[in-house]
Order: C-alpha cells, then sequence, then structure tokens
C-alpha cells in the first residue's frame, strides 16, 4: 500500500477543505508534517485510521464530534453540514480511493447536531482509468493493510505501551496482528474448519455405519470435544498466566521506584533471575538424566549375567578346552580332501594306517567346536570389559547429576528463603505504600503460582486425552465400509483428517521459521539503534522482553524511550519479515505487495538525542513510506539531518486562535519561515496545512 | 534470510487428492479473512465432496 493523498472537508480542526495532502514515496519517502500541540496532528493520524476502519487512536478524544465546529456554527439552520475524508492510495499496482462521508442538520439549538454516517465508497482505476466502485470494502482493505495490524502503522508516538508491554487484551490483539502478516492465521482457520468438515463426514459414517462405528464414533466425538475444551483452557490460561506475570512485574517495578527499599527490590530481581537459572539447568539435568537412564541403565542389571558369562569361561579354560588351537573348517577340509598336512592320506578305506589317521584327524573335531565358542568369548569379553568402563561412567554421571540436582534445589530453597525475608521486610516497611504493594504482590504471585499449576494440570491431561484419541483414530481406521457410498465417506473423512494433521505439522514449522527470523530481525535493528548491552526476546504471544546481557541476563523494565525504539525495532522487523515472507515463492500463498507506510504522530518525544537521531535515521530506511507529524520542540537539528536526505515532502499546520492574548509561534524550514499558531479573524479556532516548498 | 526449512514438506508429502484439498481450503480461508462468512463451514465441506469423488 502506498498512500498517495488526502484531503479532509471539516474535519475536526480543519475548517472547509484542506488542499490535496499528497505524500512522498519512492527514494524519497519520507513526508513530515509540523504543528504545535493541539493543532490537529493526532487529527490526521485519526483521519486515516477513520476513513480505513472507522477507527481511532486511543487518545483521540470525543470520537462522536468529528465535524469542524466553525462549520456547524456557520451553516445555517436548516442546511447540511456535510464533514467527508478522501484518500487515495495504490496497491499491487492498482490505484484506489475511498471517501467516507457524515453529515448532519444544522439547528438554532446550541450543542452538537446528531450525525449519522452518510457513505463509505471505495472506488479502484481501471486501466482506462474509470473509477469502479469495489463491492466488498472491508474485505478489500483487510487484504491490502489488515484491520488488526492498522494501529501498528498508523501509531501514537506517545502510546506505544501496547506492543511492548501489552495488556491481556491486547497480547491477543498482537499475536493474531502478527499471524495476520506472517499468513498464519489462514492455517489456523483451515484447521478450524477441516475439523467441522471432518466431524460432518464422522456423522455420516455413524449414521451408515454398522454398530461398532456408531460406537467409536461417539466415543471419538467425546474426546475430540473433551480435548477442544482443554486446548481453549490452556489458551486462556496461558494467556491468563502471561497477564498474571505482567501484572507480578508492574507491581515490583513499583515498589523499585521507592528509593529506600530499591536495593531490596533489585536483590528480589537477583534472586528471582538465580532461581530461574536454577530451574533450567534443573530442567536440562533432568533431560540428561533420562537420555542416560534411557540409553545405558541396562548396563546396571548385567552384572549377573556378566558374572555368569565369565566363570563358564574360566571353567573351560581350566579343564583345557579353551583355548582350542585349531579350528574346526581347517579340520573338517582336511577330511574332505582325504589329505593331512604331513601328507598321509586320510580315506579310511586305504588301509588300516590311513584309517587310524582319519580318527585321529576326525577326533580333532570335538576340539575345534569350541573354537566358535572361544572366538565368541573373546568377542563378549572384550564387549564386557567396555561394559565395565561404561557402567562406571554411568555410575559418576548419576552420581554427578544427582549431586548437581541436589545443588541447585538447595540453592533455590535459600533463594525462597531470602526472598521470604525480603518480603517480610517489605511488608514491614514504615512506608505505608511500600507495605500495600507488598501485600498485594504477593496476593498476585500466589495467583501466578496457581495459574501456572493449572496450565501444567491442563497440558498433561490434555495429553493423556490425545494419546486415547490416537488409538481411537487407529481402530476407526481399521473399519471396513460396507459400500461404495460408505467408502466414499470414509475416504472423505480420512483425506479432512489427513490434511488437518498435515497442516497442524505445517503452522508449527512456519511458526518456528518465522518467530525466529523476526526475532533476529527485532535484534538487529534494536542493535542499530539503542546503545544498551541489552537484546530484546520474542515471547511466545509475540509481546516483547528486554534481557540485559551484560547483568546476568535478567529482565530489564524499560523506559518509554526503550519502549519507542522496540515498538520501532518491532514494526520495522514486521515489515521485513512480510516482504521476505512475500518473495518467498510458495506453492500456496500467492505473492502479494508488501508496500507498507509507516505514519506517525510524535514519535520522537520520549527519546533522548542519540537515540532520536538513531530512530530518525533507522524508520526512513526501514518502512516504504513515511508520515511522520512532529511539534516543534520534536523537529530537533539531530531529527532534521536525519530524515532530510529521505524527505520528499513537507507541510505546516498554522492553527488560528480566537484568543487575543495569544502568542504566535513560527518555525523555520529551510530559507522560510512559517506561522505553527496565528490570531484568527474571527471567533473561531481552526486549522490550516500548507506545504512547504522545495522540502 | 529465515532458516531454511521447508514448512510445506508435511503437506507435500500428502496424497495428491490431500494436497488439493488443503490448496483450496487455504485458498478459501485467505478470501474470506477478512470478512463475516457464515457459509465458509459448508463450503469446505462441499469443497471436499466435489475434489473427492
Amino acid at each position: 500500500m502506498r498512500i498517495d493523498s488526502l484531503k479532509l472537508t471539516n474535519f475536526r480542526q480543519f475548517y472547509g477543505t484542506t488542499p490535496k495532502i499528497e505524500f512522498a514515496s519512492g527514494a524519497k519517502n519520507v513526508t513530515i508534517i509540523h504543528g504545535m500541540n493541539g493543532a490537529g496532528k493526532t487529527a490526521l493520524l485519526n483521519a486515516f485510521t477513520w476513513i480505513l476502519y472507522g477507527t481511532f487512536s486511543k487518545g483521540f478524544r470525543n470520537t462522536d464530534q468529528l465535524i469542524n465546529k466553525r462549520a456547524i456554527v456557520e451553516t445555517p439552520a436548516g442546511q447540511k453540514i456535510e464533514c467527508s475524508g478522501e484518500l487515495n492510495f495504490e496497491h499491487a499496482g492498482r490505484n484506489y480511493r475511498v471517501k467516507k462521508v457524515l453529515d448532519a442538520v444544522a439547528s438554532d439549538k446550541k450543542g452538537y447536531p446528531a450525525v449519522r454516517e452518510k457513505e463509505t465508497i471505495l472506488q479502484s482505476q481501471d486501466t482506462d482509468g474509470q473509477w469502479k466502485p469495489v463491492q466488498d470494502f472491508e474485505s478489500t482493505i483487510g487484504k491490502i493493510l489488515p484491520r488488526d495490524l492498522h494501529s501498528y502503522f498508523f501509531f501514537d508516538g506517545e502510546r506505544v505501551e501496547k506492543i511492548v508491554n501489552p495488556e491481556k487484551e491486547e497480547r491477543a490483539d498482537l499475536a493474531r496482528a502478527v499471524k495476520t502478516i506472517l499468513k498464519l492465521e489462514p492455517l489456523e482457520r483451515t484447521i478450524k474448519h477441516l475439523k467441522v468438515a471432518r466431524r460432518h463426514f464422522e456423522n455420516e459414517m455413524s449414521r451408515d455405519g454398522d454398530d461398532q462405528t456408531k460406537k467409536l464414533i461417539a466415543e471419538k466425538e467425546r474426546l475430540d470435544d473433551h480435548i477442544e475444551s482443554l486446548e481453549q483452557d490452556i489458551s486462556s490460561g496461558g494467556e491468563n498466566v502471561e497477564a498474571q506475570k505482567s501484572l507480578v512485574r508492574k507491581l515490583q517495578e513499583r515498589i523499585a521506584k521507592f528509593e529506600s527499599v530499591k536495593h531490596l527490590q533489585d536483590e528480589r530481581d537477583r534472586l528471582l533471575n538465580t532461581i530461574e537459572e536454577k530451574k533450567l539447568s534443573i530442567k536440562e539435568n533432568s533431560q540428561q538424566l533420562k537420555s542416560l537412564i534411557s540409553d545405558r541403565s541396562y548396563l546396571l542389571h548385567t552384572q549377573d549375567q556378566e558374572s555368569y558369562f565369565q566363570e563358564l569361561i574360566q571353567a573351560l579354560k581350566e579343564r583345557g578346552e579353551i583355548p582350542a588351537g585349531i579350528k574346526s573348517q581347517f579340520v573338517e577340509k582336511l577330511i574332505k580332501d582325504q589329505n593331512c598336512i604331513c601328507g598321509r592320506s586320510l580315506d579310511p578305506a586305504i588301509d588300516h594306517q590311513c584309517k587310524d589317521a582319519y580318527t585321529a584327524v576326525s577326533e580333532w573335531l570335538n576340539t575345534a567346536g569350541l573354537q566358535q565358542i572361544e572366538d565368541r568369548a573373546i568377542e563378549l569379553g572384550a564387549r564386557i570389559d567396555n561394559w565395565n568402563d561404561k557402567r562406571s561412567d554411568l555410575q559418576d554421571r548419576l552420581k554427578e547429576l544427582t549431586r548437581l540436582a541436589k545443588a541447585e534445589h538447595a540453592e533455590i530453597d535459600r533463594c525462597n528463603t531470602t526472598l521470604k525475608q525480603i518480603s517480610k521486610e517489605l511488608k514491614d516497611s514504615p512506608l505505608e505504600e511500600v507495605s500495600s504493594l507488598e501485600k498485594k504482590l504477593q496476593e498476585e504471585d500466589n495467583q501466578y503460582s496457581l495459574l501456572r499449576e493449572k496450565l501444567g494440570a491442563d497440558k498433561r491431561e490434555c495429553e493423556k486425552q490425545a494419546e486415547q484419541l490416537k488409538d481411537l483414530e487407529k481402530q476407526l481406521d481399521k473399519l471396513d465400509a460396507q459400500n461404495t457410498k460408505q467408502q466414499l465417506t470414509h475416504r472423505r473423512r480420512d483425506t479432512a483428517d489427513t490434511v488437518i494433521k498435515a497442516t497442524n505439522a505445517v503452522l508449527k514449522l512456519m511458526d518456528r521459521k518465522w518467530r525466529g527470523s523476526l526475532e533476529s530481525q527485532i535484534q538487529k535493528t534494536f542493535k542499530s539503534i539503542s546503545v544498551k548491552p541489552y537484546v530484546p526476546k520474542l515471547n511466545k504471544d509475540y509481546s516483547i522482553q528486554l534481557i540485559d546481557t551484560a547483568g546476568g541476563g535478567g529482565n530489564v523494565a524499560f523506559s518509554q524511550g526503550e519502549s519507542l525504539v522496540l515498538s520501532f525495532s518491532f514494526i520495522s522487523a514486521i515489515i521485513e519479515e512480510a516482504r521476505k515472507f512475500s518473495a518467498q515463492k510458495s506453492e500456496v500463498y500467492d505473492s502479494e505487495d508488501t508496500e507498507y507506510p509507516l505514519i506517525m504522530d510524535s514519535p520522537f518525544g520520549a527519546l533522548d538525542d542519540t537515540n532520536r537521531s538513531h530512530v530518525a535515521s533507522t524508520i526512513s530506511k526501514l518502512a516504504d513510506q513515511v508520515i511522520t507529524m512532529v511539534s516543534k520542540t520534536q523537529w530537533r537539528e539531530e531529527v532534521e539531518d536525519a530524515m532530510m536526505p529521505r524527505m520528499g515532502k513537507s507541510y505546516v499546520l498554522t492553527y488560528f486562535s480566537p484568543r487575543e492574548d495569544i502568542l504566535t509561534s513560527e518555525i523555520r524550514l529551510g530559507a522560510n519561515t512559517h506561522s505553527l499558531i496565528k490570531r484568527s479573524t474571527n471567533e473561531h479556532e481552526y486549522t490550516m496545512i500548507k506545504e512547504v516548498p522545495n522540502a | 534470510m529465515p532458516e531454511e526449512i521447508d514448512e510445506f514438506l508435511p503437506i507435500k508429502e500428502a496424497s495428491p487428492e490431500a494436497i488439493e484439498v488443503f490448496k483450496k481450503v487455504v485458498r478459501l480461508e485467505i478470501d474470506n479473512l477478512h470478512r463475516e462468512n457464515p457459509a465458509l463451514e459448508d463450503e469446505v465441506i462441499n469443497l471436499i465432496r466435489d475434489t473427492i469423488k
């Protein structure tokens, strides 16, 4: 999507019809809109989302009062006042025009008139230049820039928390948005609808099948429902656990803000990190232990057999039966050839000497037969010697792992004891607020533990039920269809089942591939902007954690500036991943236009000088088109220097105030000075937008 | 670039009928991703019926 222009009529601060606001794209892809606070920068941001999605950003107040107040007052009673927005954009080589119109009838009465939405029209331009209506507005816009994603591409720089520190509901939105752009959502929906289809065919099988079929399908239906309900519990349980974790973290951060107890919270953070590390280590040890026992535990049960074997061999040796000294194959060959190595014939029919020689050589066979035993004894003996070494190694490893596990558990116990002392100290704090926060924290922490326990239990139960389902499906696969119609239903059900399983596997692989790629892209961008030794980590629900690599790998409570840098890193990574995805040829997904605009209101406010300059130079390169609204204080030298090489267009919002004592304000852009605040010539406040020539 | 795994391998290894059903259903889901379609479940069932005759 490339936004070409916007035109507003009587929308919020903008009285009358604005000139066509054209936006830069291509090599010079940045458009800057300058304006003072309250001049209409946020209104402009919201004009985009109102036209395309009918939504507004959180900080945008009085969304039911979009019509310009001067227009309302100046329109004669009984006449219509129109408020509209028209957006022109290009997508995948096609031009689009969307116009949204509200109207109201002016009255003599004071107050805001009743407003109705008149129409929203989407048109696209044919190759012959004719504009034709597009019927399915929501679906078309949704395909171009999904609704779920719009708040990430049209974003309010002062409200970036939802990306890096989302609330529970926002977490779900975030996950859905990422899944949409990485094309995971259609696969999830495929699985969902194929499950309905599979059940439909199973019902047909049950209706037409014998008693056994009916019984199995009824049982499967019950298990399917149970598993589905467990999966829902696990999904919402996971969200609850994450939200509760975030709540606990926020309370800890609030405690850390009290200087007198900050050291206690710091120590608690350190101990909690240690516990996490130890738990991870215990988990790894336990996996090693499992794998050792699974691969080598036989060594612990073969000692008796080994002793018995060695006793047998020793007895043979003592009886002189081994070593055998001669091979049975050699003796057999002599007898077959009827020639001894001494040259004597071994044919018993010739004379008695030959017969005696034949008998003597034949007797060697009895001894020579033991050669095989001897060979096996040598081979097994070597193996048993090896087993002894392995057994000793296994016993050492088991002892070491057990010792480590004990040590880790002891360390966790020590940490927990100190944590309890810290908690007590905080609860007893003379600062009432600290004490009350700590009490609240303990309640929430207990709740967090309960939620985690329940989640674990649900997961285990789900695995158990899934095993039962697998067995049942095997039985179902073996069922014989009685006639052609039933066979066809079986095939349809089996195909739906096969596709569900394969799609699940595809989904897992895609999630792994793109999640990893998204995380490394976020890390790369964050590193290029921030000077801090922190590394962003992408959580399961696509929210972000910041890890302090220099400070022992603990979580970092990020500042507003870091939140902003992380948000930029996240958005630019999403754009980059969408591009990569589109570049990858797929048999399923068509290649799509992946040009994304980035429209930002006040993005530099919370940043310090260094970050401001890095962000300014980074975003203009990362997004295909950047439209930024800035106040005079945000448009500083370092931002101007960083963005100037890519700046294609520039506008100034001039706010007209009816106040007589208003202090006018100006901004110098290039060689010229432009008014930001002017005295209104009438009793109304309003804003005019003007292009800065030769931006 | 993302790690080199062929994420579509599990479906590529399935039968031609299953591959066809997969492609058709995913295409249907993409087309309906941004609009309400209460008949979508029936469309998926009919799609399987039409593919496996």
